[in-house]
């Protein structure tokens, strides 16, 4: 079979990733498109990255843009096998394989389309928006480029089972969590304009509570919030 | 253990296991750009570990890939859905490509002069006209399935197009259980 060139395929992937996915079911298939896929969210989430992190402007541009990739790629791979394991559980057998390829081609898709809403994001942040106001409009943009990307994966599973809400809530569930902690633990994206650009801030808290802080903090309701250590962060202040 | 020391760790293992699995790969004969990916994205990499490397497509590829996407087309009509599911299609595809690849490997065999002149080779040639003919035989089959699909949608009866299917897929188990014979 002739293969489609990267643009077509980066064509193929927004319009329709389950074509994709239908049409290269082999494991030969799997190999070939693999590299390319990530390829396609890997540069998309990078483009979008780059805008997230004009905010704060200087190093942290790349910092954000190697990041963002990141934050698209490991919450589908962490919970690749758990998902599979959820969708056996309600008797659907879907191939592990078909599964793999669909969570390349709702990657590759949520790529695309992050690229596509850098430059929306970016107009903002060059009129000195409110910093809340920026993490929450990084927020909802991420979320509204990655929703059809998981959508892509939910179509790619066969009809039939039992109780398939189950698995299809589980598997939302364990990916929405992923993302977030991810996107916590790989934080700054959009840092704060009177801080110190770095890579990486210090592990604390959890996405939840800050983002709950962020919220009311966009309007205005400032509060004393501090992160604290629970579990093996814990752990970590005892000692 | 501090949490930034537990993150480390992580993704050393991470890496560790795709630099693993990567090894697993470029040692099955697949593509550079294939197995560093699998430094970053090893677990969807993980069938590749289950089958040996691509091998070269057949004399039939093409026309086994066109039957095919012929036939999903026609089965994604409203009055066929759910008669032949994808993952029917997939094994039967699988199965066809892969007597197809033992057809490329036997003309890559005979190819040789060496070869050819081995009295082994007329066994080779008897053993590849007969795959091919069943190749040949299961695509016409595909087609005349796709025929069948079209009559569905109007006449509504089932039976022929599930008796066919597994006509074929039985036609095609045969020539590979030959094959391994």
């Amino acid at each position: 079979m002739s293969r489609p060139s990267l643009l077509t395929l980066t064509s193929q992937v927004l319009r329709d990733p389950i074509a994709v996915v239908d049409a290269h079911d082999t494991t030969a298939d799997l190999g070939w498109l693999a590299p390319r896929l990530l390829g396609i969210s890997g540069v998309g989430a990078a483009l979008f990255g780059a805008a997230v992190g004009s905010y704060r402007g200087g190093e942290q541009v790349l910092y954000a843009a190697i990041k963002l990739p990141l934050l698209l790629w490991i919450p589908p791979l962490f919970a690749l096998p758990a998902i599979h394991a959820a969708w056996r559980a309600c008797e659907v057998e879907v191939p592990y394989r078909r599964l793999a390829l669909a969570a390349l081609a709702g990657m590759a898709r949520a790529g695309v389309l992050a690229s596509a809403f850098a430059p929306v994001l970016w107009l903002p942040y060059s009129v000195e928006a409110d910093y809340h106001a920026s993490v929450l409009l990084f927020a909802g943009m991420l979320l509204l480029a990655g929703l059809p990307g998981l959508t892509a994966i939910a179509r790619a599973i066969p009809a039939g089972g039992h109780r398939r809400w189950m698995a299809a809530s589980g598997s939302l569930l364990l990916v929405g969590v992923l993302l977030a902690q991810t996107g916590w633990l790989l934080r700054p994206f959009v840092a704060r304009p009177t801080t110190a650009v770095a890579l990486f801030r210090p592990v604390e808290g959890d996405i939840f509570a800050s983002l709950g802080y962020t919220a009311a903090a966009s309007l205005g309701l400032y509060g004393d919030w501090e992160a604290e250590r629970a579990g093996l962060l814990s752990r970590e202040r005892a000692e | 253990m501090n949490a930034s020391y537990a993150t480390l760790v992580l993704v050393a293992a991470w890496v560790a296991i795709g630099g693993l699995t990567a090894a697993a790969l470029a040692r099955r004969g697949q593509p550079p750009e294939t197995y560093l990916s699998a430094l970053v994205a090893w677990p969807v990499l993980l069938p590749l570990l289950g089958e040996a490397a691509a091998t070269a497509a057949g004399p039939f590829a093409t026309r086994i890939d066109t039957c095919f996407q012929a036939l999903r087309a026609a089965l994604t009509d409203p009055g066929a859905a759910g008669v032949v599911s994808a993952e029917e299609l997939t094994l039967l595809k699988a199965s066809l490509r892969r007597a197809d690849a033992r057809i490329a490997m036997v003309d890559r065999l005979l190819a040789e002069d060496a070869l050819r002149a081995d009295p082994l080779a007329l066994q080779h040639e008897r053993a590849r006209g007969f795959a091919v003919d069943e190749v040949e035989a299961v695509l016409r089959g595909v087609v005349q399935l796709r025929v069948q699909v079209g009559l569905l949608a109007l006449a509504g009866d089932t039976v022929p197009v599930r008796r066919r299917l597994g006509e074929l897929t039985a036609r095609v188990r045969a020539v590979e259980e030959l094959s391994l014979a």
